[in-house]
């Protein structure tokens, strides 16, 4: 039995667009890639089933990553060699992830859902971050693929030499970044960062540009399977991804006289209760 | 060139996007889901909306290409297979500088990105 929706159909994604623009501005002044925060925003307060909501919130960080890579690729911020293992992991785990994700169902997937948007506010809160971590011997693997590099440093006005270690470790944890990016569609620069940078020793900038190439592999493999399930919307898709592009460009305009402590707090509070929402939501709490 | 393509492929899958979804919307090309319907069916998962509406798994919409909802996937699709084409376009420099190592990366990858965009991994409810 299919229940009738008394709204018109211009309404929620009219909203939608409105919604992902504001967030659009948001992420890019407080530094966070779209679909971390589309995902539980949009699950938690509109009417989507999680199905359409996740290959959505793909779809949003594959543009918005498709979008930066032309320019971090130009200025040797995204590095290939880096990333190019670290994709064929993510991308191979997100199909996992994609898969098990559209065979679970609802409820025990937004619960978890919600603990894990928890706790990325608590990464994001309490994490710390390296410009430059030391990196007294790169280890074996990173020697063998030969990834090292060299960069411009801005703010030092001289190249920066940078290398990695721990190659193995934070190959593994990237099994478990693609895996949570294909099941539940967030996009995993939350995740990324910390492992490039404090994990593999990659300078803070390096791991951010590269985090984004990745996210273009892992997104791609993971919206490919939600594409042929049937979960792609464009009725939800387009106007998110458009809101997106808009609420960026704008972002970008006013990065320089905006606060980024606040619009952080703005972030952290919203990923706080829309992660509780979707808790309640999936016990049966708060329908 | 990596950065090249993907310049070019994301402006011009955004443009086929846009037009898609304004065909759609606009009512140009009419949809094979009445618009005004659509709200009965985004609360459902998507085997029951497959199910409910007709429209086909994996490739199948292909064949529908002429309805204003389904000519949406074309900007869909050309923005999931712009990865893809870049990793195609880098191949033969990491060949020809005899690379081996990360040539059999790219070749990994895109068998598994390949792979995905088949629909062989599709979940099957």
């Amino acid at each position: 039995m299919i229940a009738a929706d008394p709204t018109a159909w211009w309404v929620w994604p009219t909203v939608l667009f409105l919604v992902t623009t504001a967030l659009g501005i948001v992420t890019v002044v407080g530094g966070l890639g779209g679909g971390t925060i589309f995902v539980p925003l949009v699950s938690g307060f509109f009417p989507f089933h999680l199905d359409f909501v996740r290959a959505a919130g793909l779809m949003v960080a594959l543009s918005g990553a498709l979008s930066a890579g032309p320019e971090l690729l130009k200025k040797n911020l995204a590095d290939l060699r880096l990333a190019l293992p670290v994709a064929l992991v993510t991308s191979a785990s997100a199909i996992v992830g994609a898969r098990v994700g559209l065979a679970l169902p609802t409820r025990p997937l937004q619960v978890a859902l919600g603990g894990i948007v928890i706790a990325i506010m608590l990464v994001m809160l309490f994490s710390r971050r390296a410009d430059f971590p030391w990196v007294s011997t790169p280890d074996r693997l990173s020697c063998a693929l030969g990834i090292a590099g060299v960069y411009h440093e801005a703010s030092l006005g001289r190249l920066v030499e940078w290398r990695v270690h721990r190659t193995w470790a934070g190959l593994g944890l990237f099994v478990l970044i693609g895996l949570m990016a294909g099941m539940f569609g967030i996009g995993a620069g939350w995740a990324n960062v910390p492992v490039l940078n404090l994990v593999m020793g990659a300078p803070l900038k390096v791991a951010a540009g590269t985090s984004v190439f990745l996210l273009a592999t892992t997104d791609t493999a993971a919206a490919w399977v939600y594409l042929h399930e049937g979960a792609v919307l464009p009725m939800i898709v387009v106007p998110s991804v458009m809101g997106m592009m808009i609420g960026a460009r704008i972002g970008v305009g006013i990065l320089a006289v905006a606060r980024p402590r606040s619009i952080r707090v703005i972030v952290v509070s919203v990923l706080l209760f829309a992660g509780v929402r979707l808790l309640l939501k999936g016990l049966g709490v708060w329908n | 060139m990596f950065a090249a393509i993907l310049r070019g492929g994301t402006g011009i899958s955004m443009g086929a996007l846009i037009v898609g979804f304004l065909l759609y919307i606009g009512g140009l090309v009419p949809p094979l889901v009445p618009i005004a319907e659509l709200p009965r069916y985004w609360g459902l998962p998507a085997p029951r909306y497959l199910a409910a509406t007709g429209l086909p798994r994996g490739w199948g919409w292909l064949g529908l290409m002429w309805h204003g909802d389904i000519l949406n996937f074309l900007g869909i699709v050309m923005l999931a297979g712009l990865t893809i084409v870049c990793y195609v376009a880098v191949l033969p420099a990491f060949l020809r500088k005899g690379d081996t190592a990360y040539s059999a990366i790219i070749v990994l990858e895109l068998a598994v990105l390949l792979l995905a965009a088949s629909g062989i991994v599709a979940v099957g409810h």
